[in-house]
């Protein structure tokens, strides 16, 4: 029976379409910003780069001590801050803007430069190649919950270490067309990748209004910039390459055993590089990051899968939010050895929350061994554990459909839903398992009993036997080539 | 001395799912059922006492008014303990915010903890259960992950019961078939807790029972809701909804549902007993709509928890939530995921008693070698709730400039202080590769395997602190029982 | 009144760096044999402490203020101890090589061998490689360590132990080198003769290697 009354919602509604999930108050917020600027007035950080000390000396506000030693005045923070995009669209190979970086979208990708990598066929380590890096990338770009890829192996069958990102970059742009974050020897290096990179973003121009890339680098806490991290910083600050500086502190051993003291170090770290691109060209595109982790204290290991690495980024997202930056976080990887359990566990509780946090970029997806080892494998487990995670952004529906009075009252007590149009309407808004197993105990038996890690292997070879990329056209190629050959010659003096 | 006005913080991270607007929404949902729709009630005792107190009976058929529903939430308890069996610790407080979590009940299978086999649920298993868990620090709470195959089976709740509450001091959450059950194991928990008054004064366990989806209370799970609530026994009232099967496809739907069905049970308690304290919550999961089981897996499972959980906040009732399960065979990568997802999504919500932590296959196979990697994951998440401590100290700003660049904080104070904060891992492992490699390759169901064989061998549990006599008395319970139930 | 060295090991145990000091100068004053209290007071208290580290009672920065009065007992004892007794306790020289300012692991490996009784030469970070051939010549270590964490900075570590082949000194130094793209592997192929997995291993192999 069709209703004659009109289609009426009710008002002053406010409704949370995503989940809500918050670490810090403003008031916190402030104090660990506060204390950040304090450290940067008190004892500064050391910058070892001469045309950054120049820079800061020029400024006629920064002081520069004799040890390379560079404080900053509040003042000069606080207006270096009002410079900052508060959105960058990168866009693939592929020519799709797909990665809009704006507060409170997350896109999630991989680690780099991992230097071991599992062999599939005899199970154990050995050094990353080009074609492990080449493979991973196939598998990132056909994975459906990765967004973006780093190189999550380092090359090491390259001619020559000091150009060794080149080739790195050209393994990634073979097997992947979606935007990438990169890492590079310096900032030569950073400069043919860029250039390589406008090889498809079709010249300088174009590549600021889409870029295709981010450019990785990191200080060294406590405190410290060297050389190559300042030389590719101030590079893409004059290149508008979008650029994130990301510390790594270990809590406990280069950075206090707080979380909060922590987070307070890793803010000055930024603030100091997001004056030093200040000076060099107000308004490049910094992207803040950090691996806010602890130093486990019976081991020394760097922990990936610490809890407090979620906690920390959490509430550094919370912090990047107020300072209007955009996040670069961390989350689905591991200190396990093996994909087993255990990178399964930690995987999943940083993923969670790190997407609940709102970071805009989430790296180290399918890091095990505590940054050490590449596998495959974890990639292809972790694209399940992002699928879970984002069913929790769909929110909870609440309108008329979703509360289902109508419905609720039509079936009424002992009745069911199974064959009613509603649910027939509605059953697809659920999260469709690709890897995880949900059938009977006899089923299961009668289909070979397999586990998890049975059917996230089976699936990386099937990527791997048959997942082609969209190739490389012969003219682009060709000038990549060229890019990396120069770097050859220069190098091979 | 403070320089400092105006401070608040948040003490552990903020999370919801739900806005105001929604959950007055919902709530309308659910008042509205209740009025219109009704419940199914299978027990003419309990009909007669909701028709005497302004509810519509027709036939089995109740509805039930806005000012009763009203009424019954006005005089839940703000607050609750619950004790251990001697009454002299206080183990849980029903009260928000706070989280315990434990095992479920009655699946039909446990993994043998010496084979590793799937086979049926024995008596030596529910001390097993009651054992480990009383050695996990992260477990709250006790149930049994199975029910007895090898007793007289009317009564394998009962002897359930009796050897649990003797190999553990938490608080057990048991169950029972019907009434006559439930009268035993009440007398159980006053042998236990030395006497009727002792009881009444420190409740040491806290009772299951299930209504039906979509919005049935059957004959014994409304009278044992009625028998609790009569004696004040803490209770929880809790349907396992099939999102899709016996309730809507979409959660606002299911939930409503859920908790219209639910309120008979706390309506009823609360008429009868104002003031007795009444979880309600369950299982909210989906129907695998390829295979057709209840999925325990599932991210709906996690995300209509934490709703409910909002939900049940807002009208000032404790949410009994669900967690820590999967639908995979046995422990493994995928089990892993899937409690992790929902341990975090229940402790970031902040429910009360969280169950199901240690179910594999969908509920249908008990393996407490999941409870104790869930045990790991809950210390985890717990510490990700836990929040950010800021504060002066914490800032740590005087000891950023004593270190200065390029420093180290390894021989500071401050960090002598703090590390131990640390959450400390006991399952994960954080060896260099080539420890791990020297040790042995283990992996983490090496480790949980190894650390559950540990407590079995290692963790004797209270059992020898209960008095003979009340190991005596209660021996006479079940001979009793056997008696009843050899009579019919 | 004789200077009792269970209480000097559990100074030592408890991270008193200033106490055990005092209490070795103390025993210095008595006339005990240097050779007794670094025995019976110091390397009893560091055994302890490496007992329970390996059983998880101590943590890292526990181990580190043990070692840390170990090292302030050792620099009262070591002018005193003979020649051959100095020497017995073993010196190494350490640092990062040339383009690696990471020196966390570094410091970390130079901290627990103070604990070992080492006197420890920290040359530092960014280190050429003739300040590591210079170093050797000067200290005339047992062992020397290396560290890098960039796989571009790897190779250095392979250029120090050519220089000290062309210096003629490779044979009076162990080398040790460690971070975290290295491998025993690695070590091999280099020329290096210990892989130091991570601190507290480091330390037990440079301890065999050198017999010490």
């Amino acid at each position: 029976m069709e209703s004659i009354m009109p289609d009426m919602q009710p008002m002053n509604q406010t409704v949370q379409e995503t989940p809500q999930f918050r670490v810090l108050t403003e008031d916190q917020i402030e104090q660990i910003y506060f204390a950040a600027l304090d450290v940067l007035e008190r004892i500064g950080s050391r910058v070892h780069q001469d045309e950054a000390l120049e820079l800061f000396r020029n400024s006629n506000e920064a002081v520069v001590s004799e040890d390379k030693r560079v404080r900053v005045p509040a003042s000069l923070v606080e207006r270096a801050l009002k410079t900052y995009p508060r959105k960058i669209t990168l866009q693939g190979r592929n020519g799709k803007r797909s990665v809009a970086l704006q507060k409170d979208h997350v896109y999630f990708g991989t680690g780099s430069d991992l230097p071991f990598t599992y062999d599939r066929k005899t199970g154990e380590r050995r050094r990353t190649t080009y074609k492990d890096v080449t493979d991973a990338a196939r598998i990132v770009d056909a994975l459906p919950n990765f967004d973006f890829f780093m190189s999550h192996g380092i090359v090491s069958d390259v001619p020559n270490p000091q150009t060794y990102d080149r080739h790195q970059f050209m393994a990634m742009l073979e097997g992947c067309t979606k935007p990438m974050v990169v890492t590079s020897v310096d900032g030569e290096g950073l400069e043919d990748l860029w250039k390589m990179a406008c090889l498809f973003q079709g010249g300088e121009e174009e590549f600021r209004l889409s870029p295709m890339f981010v450019a990785y680098i990191e200080p060294i806490s406590p405190l410290t910039n060297d050389h190559s991290a300042v030389e590719k910083l101030l590079f893409a600050a004059e290149k508008g390459i979008p650029a994130m500086y990301t510390p790594c502190p270990s809590s406990g051993a280069t950075a206090p055993a707080t979380i909060a003291g922590m987070l307070v170090q890793s803010l000055a770290e930024t603030l100091l590089a997001a004056v030093m691109c200040y000076l060099k060209n107000p308004g490049m595109p910094l992207i803040m990051g950090g691996v806010t982790t602890v130093m486990d204290m019976r081991t020394t290991t760097y922990s990936y899968g610490a809890p407090e690495l979620s906690l920390a980024s959490a509430a550094n997202t919370d912090i990047s939010k107020w300072l209007n930056l955009l996040m670069f976080s961390t989350g689905g990887c591991s200190d396990s050895k093996w994909l087993d359990e255990q990178a399964a566990i930690e995987s999943t509780l940083s993923l969670l929350t790190a997407f609940l946090s709102g970071a805009n970029l989430v790296h180290d997806v399918g890091y095990i061994d505590s940054g050490v080892n590449a596998s495959l494998e974890s990639l292809v487990m972790n694209d399940e554990i992002i699928g879970m995670v984002r069913q929790v952004g769909k929110g909870i529906r609440t309108d008329d459909e979703g509360l289902a009075l109508k419905v609720i009252n039509e079936v009424g007590p002992g009745g069911e839903f199974v064959t009613h149009d509603h649910t027939y309407a509605h059953w697809r808004d659920w999260f469709f398992p690709k890897l995880m197993d949900r059938s009977d105990w006899e089923t299961w038996n009668s289909e070979g009993s397999k586990t998890m890690s049975d059917r996230v292997n089976e699936e990386t070879q099937r990527l791997l036997d048959t997942y082609e990329p969209q190739p490389i056209d012969d003219a682009t190629r060709k000038g990549l080539q060229e890019i990396i050959d120069a770097a050859e010659k220069r190098h091979s003096k | 001395m403070s320089f400092r006005t105006n401070y608040t913080v948040n003490k552990t991270p903020r999370f919801s799912l739900l806005s105001e607007d929604q959950k007055a929404r919902i709530f309308r949902g659910v008042i509205k059922t209740l009025n219109d729709t009704g419940a199914k009630v299978v027990h003419e005792e309990v009909r007669e006492l909701l028709a005497k107190n302004r509810c519509k009976v027709d036939g089995n058929r109740v509805r039930i008014p806005p000012e009763v529903v009203r009424d019954a939430l006005s005089s839940l308890p703000p607050t609750t303990t619950i004790y251990s069996w001697d009454g002299q610790e206080e183990m849980c407080y029903v009260e928000p915010g706070r989280s315990y979590f434990g095992p479920g009940p009655t699946p039909p299978n446990f993994i043998d903890t010496e084979t590793m086999e799937r086979r049926p649920y024995q008596r030596k298993d529910a001390t097993i259960v009651a054992r480990v868990c009383d050695a996990l620090p992260n477990i709250g709470y006790v149930q049994s992950l199975g029910s007895i195959d090898d007793v007289t089976h009317a009564l394998s709740d009962v002897y359930e019961f009796a050897d649990m509450i003797q190999n553990t001091r938490k608080v057990i959450m048991n169950w029972a078939f019907n009434v006559e059950n439930v009268k035993d194991e009440h007398r159980i928990g006053i042998v236990m807790a030395g006497g009727e008054e002792a009881f009444k004064q420190y409740p040491n366990f806290i009772h299951y029972s299930e209504p039906i989806s979509p919005l049935t209370s059957d004959f014994d799970a409304i009278g044992k809701c009625y028998y609790c609530a009569q004696h004040r026994i803490p209770q929880v009232y809790t349907p396992c909804a099939i999102g899709g099967a016996t309730v809507p496809a979409t959660h606002a739907g299911q939930i409503i549902v859920a908790m219209a069905e639910s309120m008979v049970g706390v309506v009823v308690s609360q008429l009868l007993n104002p003031g007795t304290c009444i979880l309600i919550g369950g299982v909210q999961s989906i129907l695998d709509m390829r295979r057709t089981i209840y999925s325990y897996g599932a991210p709906e499972l996690g995300i209509m928890s934490a709703m409910f959980t909002e939900m049940l906040n807002y009208v000032g009732l404790p949410m009994y939530s669900t967690s820590g399960c999967t639908d995979t065979k046995k422990m493994e990568m995928q089990s892993a995921i899937e409690a992790a997802f929902s341990i975090h999504m229940a402790m970031l919500s902040g429910a009360n008693f969280v169950h199901d932590n240690g179910y594999t296959e969908s509920g249908i196979t008990g393996d407490v070698f999941q409870t104790v990697m869930d045990d790991e994951i809950i210390g985890m998440s717990r510490l990700i709730c836990g929040g950010v401590e800021v504060n002066e100290e914490t800032l740590a700003v005087d000891e950023i400039c004593n270190v200065g660049p390029g420093g180290h904080y390894l021989y500071e104070d401050h960090t002598m202080k703090w590390f131990r904060k640390h959450w400390q891992p006991t399952l994960m492992d954080r060896n260099s590769y080539e420890d791990w490699d020297a040790q042995g390759r283990l992996t983490m169901k090496d480790r949980v395997i190894k650390k559950t064989r540990d407590i079995i061998d290692n963790h004797e549990g209270p059992v020898s602190r209960v008095p003979a006599e009340a190991q005596k008395d209660i021996q006479k319970i079940l001979d009793a029982a056997e008696e009843r139930v050899r009579s019919k | 009144m004789a200077v009792d060295f269970g209480k000097m090991a559990d100074l030592l145990i408890a991270g008193k760096v200033e106490d055990v000091s005092n209490m070795t100068q103390e025993a210095i004053d008595e006339g005990l044999d240097p050779q007794e209290v670094l025995q019976n007071g110091l390397i009893a208290g560091m055994d302890v402490v490496g007992q329970r580290f390996k059983a998880c009672e101590m943590f890292i920065p526990e181990v580190l203020r043990s070692a840390k009065a170990m090292s302030a007992g050792m620099d009262k004892l070591r002018p005193l101890l003979s020649e051959s007794q100095a020497k017995a306790a073993g010196t190494m020289v350490i640092g990062t090589v040339k383009g690696d300012l990471h020196d966390i692991g570094k410091n970390l490996v130079a901290m627990m061998f103070e604990g070992a009784g080492f006197k420890v030469v920290n040359l530092g970070i960014d280190l050429d490689t003739q300040v590591f051939v210079d170093a050797v010549k000067e200290h005339k270590p047992d062992l020397l360590g290396m560290s890098a964490l960039l796989t571009t900075t790897m190779p250095r570590m392979g250029e120090v132990v050519n220089a000290l082949k062309e210096a003629g000194i490779r044979d009076q130094v162990k080398i040790m080198v460690g971070g975290a793209p290295v491998t025993g592997e690695f070590a091999e192929e280099i020329g290096a003769d210990i892989y130091g997995a991570n601190a507290a291993s480091s330390v037990d192999k440079g301890r065999e290697a050198v017999g010490k």
